[in-house]
């Protein structure tokens, strides 16, 4: 069972600046760089602090380039911080000790760890000895594993011929066979498709009930966030922009939703506009922002009075909530970067 | 230290599973390996018809050192190679982000991943033509075998060290292809006593990029010509050889993760 007691992560004013060369394009920019470079300061997270408990789920929200991918590294001890603290299950992340290393795991959608020529059994076996994993606790493992992921048949396939949402389980079991008190997921369900996104997150959701690790993932998808985690960081521009649970950050910044219509002929707009906030109208496309409270009768309605041929309800894409987060800084406090922590 | 045993055992069977795929390279390469070998005793037979030595060495203790060159030529091939040419691939694919994670020494783990065993041919030549050498020079015995046993260990360790180091620059310069080439067709000097060099070539091949510890001395050793002081010295260098590379690796570790993104 998850307990929340202690924190299992501990963030204070946690900075991470690069130096980026310019370069002109074309050759006589390279030439130009080549003898005289010029750079300028990237501030890829500037004073981030919080702190995780043990057994806690955290989502990291943000668009690309937010700093989510950076934060995680600095917690797993990838890159070293420019400033601030980090503490994760009582480590410093920068000195990689061997039982830090032990305790952690890191899962990137983007890269993989699994060899891609042989079969993910061969990486299973290459991770127990870089573990030190005895043989029955190997097996143990492993077979719960196997039967939460459903591995089975494909453990004695060549990665290389796995389909992307079985190299993603695979990917996970690998990541686990050393049971880590934390788990890092970046973007683990990137590319996959909707049933396979939902197997990832059920996956996770049970691992951490089962283990009480800690879990922390970043995510473009709105779902994977709302789905496993009970709080969630925001973070654009490299600085923590929110800290509470989904339900306050999505009804203060998105209280609506989309529905997307698509109709056997072409809709006026005058007529449209009446059943809600008209976000783009194009022919027999158009598309409705609603109140979230209300959307189900509105959908009910629009079906009832015009000629719909399909129906989508969806959020608020995650882009644009974020968005909103940056111009509500101005005029609400709880928003502030300052007053970011401890806000639900 | 069991650990980094169980782990050699697994590296060994992994590149054997992924040999199986390229069979046909097993005898490409024994085919390759009989033409340099061939390759190697036309010149040396060419040379020796003008000569009765060079650099002081007699023809079969020249033929020692081709031995001793295509012994280290092949552990490059078997397995420096397959291991460093990959090295940049992990930096910029993200493989390095997991390495760094594992619970063991990365240099480790770099470095002892794969062995290219369509290579063993050449590395084979290479040791029959030593024993056959040492035959016809009549040194086997052994205290000969032990001491060049131990030289060729050290020449392994001198070579992997200069190869390791100039491939870790790939921290820094991400594209490094050319260097372990440049260092390759260096190496090749070592087909040669470093005696028949002049001696700012000698002085370079010795103290600079210590190729004549690589070659020379091993073979000096099997030949039954070798100085003292030339075998201590390799040990030495050896030992200086690897430390320094270990520590190239540690610090561009620390460049890697304080400067990446």
């Amino acid at each position: 069972m998850p307990n929340t007691g202690y924190p299992m992560i501990s963030v204070k004013e946690l900075s991470k600046h690069y130096r980026v060369h310019e370069k002109a394009p074309g050759f006589v920019g390279s030439l130009k760089a080549l003898i005289r470079r010029k750079h300028h300061i990237v501030k890829a997270v500037e004073q981030i602090s919080f702190e995780i408990g043990a057994g806690e789920i955290v989502g990291f929200l943000g668009p690309n380039g937010a700093g989510k991918t950076t934060t995680l590294k600095m917690l797993s001890g990838l890159l070293h911080p420019t400033a601030g603290e980090v503490a994760v299950a009582g480590f410093t992340p920068k000195r990689r000790q061997r039982p830090f290393l032990s305790d952690i795991t890191l899962v990137m959608g983007q890269k993989q760890q699994l060899i891609w020529d042989l079969p993910a059994a061969d990486s299973f076996l290459l991770n127990q000895a870089i573990y030190d994993i005895s043989e029955s606790d190997y097996r143990r493992r492993l077979g719960e594993l196997a039967k939460m992921l459903g591995l089975d048949g494909i453990l004695h396939k060549q990665v290389r011929k796995l389909s992307l949402g079985e190299r993603m389980k695979c990917e996970l079991a690998a990541a686990l066979l050393h049971q880590p008190k934390v788990l890092f997921l970046d973007e683990p369900t990137i590319g996959l498709d909707v049933n396979m996104q939902q197997a990832v997150r059920d996956f996770i959701a049970d691992y951490n009930r089962r283990h009480g690790a800690t879990v922390v993932l970043t995510s473009h998808y709105m779902a994977d966030v709302t789905a496993l985690a009970k709080r969630i960081l925001v973070i654009d521009g490299g600085r923590l922009v929110f800290d509470g649970d989904f339900k306050s950050l999505a009804e203060r910044i998105a209280p609506q939703k989309v529905l997307k219509l698509q109709f056997r002929e072409p809709q006026p707009e005058t007529v449209l506009a009446r059943y809600g906030e008209l976000h783009g109208c194009d022919d027999l496309q158009a598309e409705l922002r609603v109140e979230r409270s209300a959307v189900t009768q509105i959908a009910a309605q629009l079906l009832n009075d015009l000629p719909v041929a399909d129906i989508a309800i969806e959020e608020v894409p995650i882009e644009e909530i974020v968005g909103q987060i940056f111009r509500g800084i101005a005029t609400e406090p709880a928003l502030r970067p300052e007053a970011a922590q401890g806000v639900s | 230290m069991t650990r980094y045993f169980s782990l050699l055992r697994i590296f060994l069977t992994n590149s054997l599973q992924l040999e199986m795929e390229y069979r046909i390279n097993l005898v490409m390469d024994a085919v390759n390996a009989l033409l340099s070998f061939a390759a190697g005793l036309l010149v040396l037979y060419a040379i020796f018809d003008h000569a009765d030595a060079i650099g002081g060495w007699s023809f079969p203790q020249a033929l020692s050192l081709l031995g001793v060159f295509m012994i280290l030529e092949g552990f490059i091939e078997f397995f420096l190679y397959p291991n460093f040419n990959r090295l940049p691939d992990y930096i910029r694919k993200g493989d390095m982000d997991f390495m760094l994670l594992k619970p063991v020494s990365s240099q480790f783990l770099v470095s002892f991943r794969y062995i290219r065993l369509w290579k063993l041919p050449e590395l084979a030549t290479g040791v029959f033509l030593l024993g056959y050498a040492m035959t016809v020079l009549d040194t086997l015995s052994v205290a000969t075998l032990a001491l060049t046993l131990v030289l060729l260990a050290s020449a392994a360790a001198i070579v992997y060290s200069i190869w390791c180091m100039l491939t870790t620059t790939a921290f820094w310069l991400i594209k490094v292809d050319n260097l372990p080439e440049l260092f390759y067709s260096l190496f090749t000097a070592g087909r040669f006593p470093v005696s028949a060099f002049p001696p700012w070539a000698r002085f370079f091949l010795t103290f600079i990029l210590p190729i004549a510890f690589a070659t020379t001395v091993p073979a000096s050793a099997a030949a039954g010509r070798l100085d003292g002081g030339m075998a201590a010295g390799s040990v030495l260098v050896a030992v200086f050889a690897l430390l320094l590379s270990h520590g190239l690796w540690r610090l561009a570790v620390a460049s890697y993760t304080s400067a990446s993104s």
